[in-house]
C-alpha cells in the first residue's frame, strides 16, 4: 500500500499547509497535516491539483483551524527553534552525567512542557526513558558484588546513554516532519 | 448581522452533527469535512479539525491510528477514522432528547411572522 504522496503539486501544498501550520498546537497541527496528506497519498499530478484546489488555500485552513481553537496558543518561537530543540535534546542526552540525575529529569520536564511534540509523543518518549533508567538502575543492583559489579555500573552507566540518544533521534526526526 | 446569526448557530450544533455523521458510520477526516461543508454547517477542513480535537479530549471521538475499519472504498489508501465512543453516543442522545423540545419552543417565542422590508410602526 503506497503512502507517499509522489506529486510536485501534492508536496509543495504540505510545504505551504505545514509553514501555514506552525503557530498551530502540535497536536491540531499534526491532525491537520495527517489528514490532509492522506487526501495527497499517492495521486497523480493532476488529479493532485484538483485535490488541492478543492482543499483551498493552506493559509486559510490554517486560519480558520486557529479561529476554531478556544484559547490560542501561540508558542513562543524560542520553542520552536533549532536552538531549543539541540538545547533540550542535548540535556536529555548528556545531562544526567553532567548534573547527576538532575540534569535528566531537567530535560524529562523541557520536553514534556514544549508543544514542539504531540501529547502522545512527549508520553512515550518520556516513559522510555523513564524505564531505560529504571532498569539500568536494576540490572545495577542485581549484578552488584566483587565479579560482576563493574559491568552492572558499565550498563546502568551506558543503557540511559543508548536509550536517550534513541529518543533524541526520534524525538528530532518527529519536529522535523513537522516543520518539513 | 444575518451571517453572524447563522454562525453562532453552527457553532453551537456543529460537534453534535459531527457526533451525528459519525454514529452512522466511522469516517476520516475529509469524508467528514466534505459532508459538513455540503451541508453549510462549516466554512472549510480546517474549522473540523479543532472541533474534532475537543471531542477527542472529552471522550466523545476515538481515532484509530491505522487504516481502521474499512479501507476507503476508492482509493485502498490508509487512513486514519474517527469514531463515536459509547460516552460520545450518550452525548448524543442527551442532546437529541433536548433539542426538538427546543426548537419547538424557540418557533413558538419567535413566531413565524415576516415583517415587510421598510415597514414601520
Amino acid at each position: 500500500m503506497n503512502t507517499a504522496v509522489r506529486s510536485a503539486a501534492g508536496t509543495a501544498y504540505l510545504e505551504r499547509l505545514a509553514l501555514a501550520l506552525a503557530p498551530a498546537p502540535a497536536e491540531l497541527g499534526n491532525d491537520i497535516f495527517t489528514g490532509i496528506r492522506e487526501e495527497l497519498v499517492d495521486l497523480d499530478e493532476v488529479t493532485a491539483i484538483e485535490r488541492t484546489r478543492q482543499l483551498g488555500d493552506p493559509s486559510l485552513i490554517a486560519a480558520e483551524a486557529l479561529a476554531g481553537i478556544e484559547q490560542p496558543v501561540m508558542t513562543p518561537p524560542v520553542q520552536k527553534s533549532g536552538a531549543y530543540l539541540g538545547f533540550t535534546l542535548a540535556l536529555l542526552v548528556v545531562g544526567g552525567y553532567i548534573v547527576p540525575v538532575l540534569g535528566w529529569v531537567a530535560a524529562l520536564v523541557l520536553i514534556g512542557m514544549s508543544s514542539v511534540w504531540t501529547r502522545t509523543q512527549k508520553i512515550r518518549a518520556i516513559v522510555a526513558s523513564v524505564a531505560g533508567g529504571v532498569i539500568a538502575f536494576a540490572i545495577l543492583l542485581a549484578l552488584r558484588g566483587p565479579e560482576l559489579g563493574h559491568w552492572g555500573f558499565i550498563v546502568f552507566l551506558g543503557l540511559p546513554l543508548v536509550v536517550n540518544i534513541v529518543i533524541a533521534y526520534v524525538l528530532n526526526a518527529q519536529w522535523r516532519a513537522r516543520t518539513l | 448581522m444575518t451571517t453572524e446569526i447563522g454562525a453562532q448557530l453552527r457553532k453551537g450544533v456543529v460537534e453534535f452533527c459531527i457526533l451525528g455523521l459519525l454514529e452512522k458510520e466511522s469516517t476520516y477526516g475529509w469524508k467528514l469535512s466534505e459532508e459538513l461543508i455540503e451541508r453549510d454547517l462549516i466554512a472549510s477542513i480546517g474549522t473540523l479539525y479543532p472541533v474534532l480535537g475537543r471531542l477527542r479530549e472529552r471522550g466523545f471521538l476515538v481515532l484509530n491510528e491505522t487504516s481502521g475499519g474499512e479501507p476507503d472504498e476508492h482509493s485502498g489508501r490508509p487512513r486514519k477514522y474517527y469514531s463515536l465512543t459509547a460516552a460520545g453516543q450518550q452525548r448524543l442522545q442527551e442532546f437529541r432528547d433536548q433539542w426538538h423540545p427546543f426548537t419547538a419552543t424557540v418557533s413558538d417565542a419567535i413566531g413565524t411572522t415576516t415583517i415587510e422590508p421598510g415597514a414601520t410602526e
